[in-house]
């Protein structure tokens, strides 16, 4: 009976309820896109660092690993040769969408009369593309897929880079770089395109060619690293296992490393926006919390005289107290269901308007303002203003449990 | 008696440097200048190896005058590519490039040495004496040139030039940084004295990274006239045709 | 007799700023159950505060209450609560009925707090409203239902619990002459057929001219006390 008359109490003076109402949905609806907001921006960065190159695993030589220069390999060539083998190994275990080897290097390239200087990165074109990592053509063509397939190498040139060295797409640029025994090589390459990787840093010194064309002007038969690229994010930690499991002994063992090793960047962003979110989060609660409890308080003050009565006829002041949580849970309950169905609406709007946001600090193009919202955040945003409102619900309870049933009669 | 001895070996060694500078400390540059021992017009032949990895590259070594050398490398994995010096400007000519590709002059062979230090500075022409001052070690007596660029601009404005009295012979040359910071020192250990004279083997360290260091070990010099066509830029067909 | 209310030598005071009220003093009264008495007094007279004190709303500085052999005055709030609940019934002037409930519910509230089954409940509660006139009523709010209605629906809820005792402080205070007469005829026959102990505290003439018994009091004490013989 108490539900039922905390639920009529709230009809008494509709207007107050509506605005308590609009105050929980509003709350609601404010947790609900930032939670959006926050999870998009982590999905969207995670699989922009797992799509921009990264992949969601990559198989490196263990001797490799802490190796911060040359010297520390005490003249061993970084990288590993039976690439292949451990690449058509990976490409069967579960869960993999496709593996490709890399090659990290850096060298000096120029287009006769300017030079600069370039990190380059050498990929298997077609299983890089199978892996879902789509190159950011700003102009001509990506490099062509079919492995030793003749012609002239090819590289894309970062647009920074390009700019640079005043080349386009058709030109032949040399580039020179340092063979893992020491010597210096150089061999001309077709630019094939130009592309950018959303950071303008590195879009001035980024140079990208295949593994086989890398391989002819480093003199070697090594790849740097096998990168992994898998169906699911979430199975990273499985396959991650699956792979341990078979490459890490051996005489020459390998090391799995998980993209969020290395993207700490990915972590820390996390972490920001994390504590961002707590620190509204707790903005909106303290917000809500404090207008539905001054919003009940009067409403108990209204109804002094009638919670004499009821005291006076044999009801327990616990269960007054029950009966104004129950009103704070009805107005959770309505507020969340009107804020779901509001939040959702706007939530869909958002993602089909495509708002575009300004690109950050040193990206290059503008952000998709994307909100990505789970069934369970509508649950644990209602179980989080369930118990804000229940908290609201105290300072009144407290005036309740502090009436003189003789006062509270005579009240007017 | 002990205190005799040394007193003695204080003159002998006075002495002897007081000869040795009788004859000026530029006169002594130019005399101990191990540039100065080559022909104006050599082939020679080469082991670099380089420290701690022990990587051995042979390569040969064509000049023609002070301002043009040729630098092939010879190691099977290398053929066909060459280093080119033209005055200050270093290129870089591989079977993979079609024209060759500017280096800076700073290039360092196999990561280790640059061709100025391997082949050696013209100190005389390029440094002046600046001080001049004398100390002693194992091999016996030694003369410390310190040595200024005459050009503004060098990449060493100052060297350390040390030379042993006796054999004029220098023993180690440590080029410095304008900041004033050692970079590199050059260490002499074997000399080919029997008809031309260069140093057999020599040490270059890298001393901005510590522990780098190559070995230079000079095979063979011969002097000879050498075809201009090696040092064209634009035409490799001279380069093509060496043995 | 079984005696419903046993009083002796209450005293109650009250604080009003600095000025402190004698409110009631030295009062001594025995209640007979099934009785039907009339407190009688002015405003101010301590008739009201007679009564919060017989039904524990409130303790008194001196002096015992006993109800039904029980004395309030030494029970916990949770005791007196459930004393209240179960053996009590209330009637106020303003009627106080809880605006968001049906005539139905405000009677079934009381028997819901009791921990009555629902079947129960509803039996009794009809019977209740039955047997103030309202049975067609039941469910109207208290705003859509007259004056002397509100009244009968709380005096119905005061009833269902078939309390030992009703205490009711001016019921007819806020009704037209008529309807307080009706109200005054039905708490006569309620008192007659169902033995239920009235104490009723009133200025209104036409309660105290029909009481069987009145009481009067003055600035806290008992001056007069009037017993009529029944018929």
């Amino acid at each position: 009976m108490l539900p039922l008359i905390a639920l009529r109490n709230l009809s008494r003076n509709q207007r107050r309820t509506l605005l308590s109402l609009l105050v929980v949905c509003v709350g609601f609806i404010g947790l609900l896109l930032t939670a959006g907001f926050v999870r998009a921006s982590f999905v969207g960065l995670r699989e922009a660092v797992i799509q921009g190159g990264l992949g969601h695993l990559e198989v490196v030589p263990a001797a490799d690993l802490g190796a911060a220069n040359s010297a520390d390999r005490t003249g061993r060539p970084p990288g590993f040769a039976g690439w292949r083998e451990i690449r058509d190994t990976i490409e069967h275990q579960p869960h993999v969408r496709a593996a490709g080897a890399t090659i990290q290097f850096a060298g000096v390239a120029t287009n006769g009369g300017s030079s600069a200087s370039f990190v380059g990165l050498a990929v298997e074109p077609d299983r890089e593309r199978r892996m879902g990592m789509a190159v950011r053509l700003r102009e001509g063509a990506s490099l062509p897929e079919a492995e030793g397939a003749g012609g002239e190498d090819q590289v894309l040139l970062g647009v920074g880079l390009a700019r640079a060295l005043g080349a386009a797409p058709g030109d032949t640029i040399a580039v020179m770089a340092a063979t893992p025994d020491g010597s210096l090589n150089a061999v001309d390459m077709v630019v094939a395109g130009l592309f950018t990787t959303g950071f303008q840093e590195l879009d001035g010194r980024i140079l990208k060619t295949s593994v086989a064309d890398a391989q002819r002007l480093l003199g070697t038969e090594r790849v740097t690293s096998v990168i992994v690229g898998l169906t699911e994010t979430s199975t990273t930690p499985q396959v991650e296992t699956a792979l341990r499991q078979l490459l890490t002994t051996g005489p020459a063992p390998l090391s799995i490393v998980t993209w969020e090793t290395r993207a700490p960047f990915y972590g820390q962003v996390r972490a920001l926006y994390g504590s961002i979110f707590a620190f509204l989060g707790t903005i909106v609660a303290l917000l809500v919390a404090l207008s539905i409890s001054n919003t009940m308080l009067m409403s108990v003050l209204e109804r002094v005289r009638e919670f004499g009565t009821l005291l006076a006829i044999g009801t327990s002041r616990a269960q007054l107290a029950q009966m104004l949580i129950f009103e704070a849970l009805w107005l959770a309950a309505i507020g969340a269901l009107a804020g779901s169905a509001l939040g959702f609406g706007l939530v869909t709007l958002i993602n089909a308007l495509h708002i575009e946001m300004p690109p950050p600090p040193a990206a290059v193009d503008p952000i998709l303002l994307e909100l990505l919202v789970q069934p369970s955040d509508f649950l644990w945003i209602f179980g989080a203003m369930t118990i804000i409102l229940a908290a609201a619900a105290i300072p009144p309870m407290l005036r309740v449990f502090r009436l003189q049933i003789v006062d509270a009669l005579g009240h007017v | 008696m002990m205190a005799g001895l040394r007193t003695l070996t204080a003159i002998l060694i006075v002495l002897v440097v007081t000869r040795a500078l009788a004859q000026g400390p530029d006169e002594l540059l130019r005399r101990s200048d191990v540039g100065g021992f080559s022909p104006r017009s050599f082939r020679a032949r080469l082991v670099l190896t380089s420290m701690p990895q022990g990587a051995r590259h042979e390569i040969e070594v064509w000049r023609s005058g002070d301002t043009r050398t040729l630098i092939r490398f010879m190691d099977p994995k290398e053929r066909g590519k060459f280093l080119l010096r033209l005055d200050s400007d270093v290129w870089l000519i591989t079977p993979g490039a079609k024209k060759p590709v500017h280096l800076s002059p700073s290039y360092r062979l196999y990561g280790g040495a640059t061709l100025d230090e391997i082949l050696g500075i013209r100190l005389a022409s390029a440094y002046q004496v600046e001080s001049v001052s004398t100390g002693t070690d194992a091999g016996g007596a030694l003369v410390v040139l310190e040595l200024r660029a005459k050009a503004e601009g060098s990449l060493f404005p100052r060297v350390r030039y040390v030379v042993r009295e006796t054999t004029e012979r220098p023993v180690v040359a440590t080029y410095r940084l304008r900041s004033g910071r050692d970079a590199t020192a050059v260490e002499f250990l074997q000399w080919n004295e029997r008809g031309l004279v260069y140093a057999k083997r020599l040490i270059v360290s890298d001393l901005l990274r510590k522990g780098a260091q190559t070995e230079v070990a000079i095979l063979e010099v011969e002097a000879r006239a050498i075809p201009d066509g090696l040092f064209s830029l634009t035409d490799p067909t001279a380069r093509q045709a060496l043995p | 007799m079984q005696l419903a209310f046993e009083v002796r030598g209450l005293a109650k005071t009250y604080r009003q700023g600095t000025v402190v009220v004698q409110a009631l003093s030295g009062i001594d009264l025995a209640v007979r159950s099934g009785e039907f008495m009339v407190v009688a007094g002015s405003s101010g007279s301590g008739k009201s505060t007679l009564l919060h004190l017989l039904g524990g709303l409130d303790r008194p500085d001196a002096g015992n209450i006993l109800f039904a052999g029980v004395d309030l005055a030494a029970r916990t709030e949770a005791e007196r609560t459930r004393i209240r609940r179960h053996q009590l019934g209330f009637v106020f002037q303003s009627f106080n009925l809880v605006p968001v409930l049906s005539a139905y519910e405000n009677v079934e509230y009381g028997l819901w707090l009791g921990g009555m089954a629902k079947p129960e409940r509803r039996r009794r509660v009809e019977e209740a409203l039955d047997a103030v006139g309202l049975a067609d009523r039941m469910h109207h709010r208290p705003d859509h239902l007259s004056g002397g209605e509100r009244q009968r629906v709380a005096l119905a809820r005061a009833l269902v619990n078939a309390p030992i005792a009703v205490l009711a402080d001016e019921p007819t205070a806020s009704l037209d002459t008529h309807t307080a007469a009706g109200m005054v005829q039905l708490l006569i026959e309620l008192n007659a057929t169902r033995g239920t102990t009235f104490v009723f505290a009133t200025h209104d003439p036409t309660i105290i001219a029909r009481a069987p018994r009145v009481v009067h009091l003055s600035d806290g004490r008992i001056v007069d006390e009037m017993r009529r013989s029944a018929g």
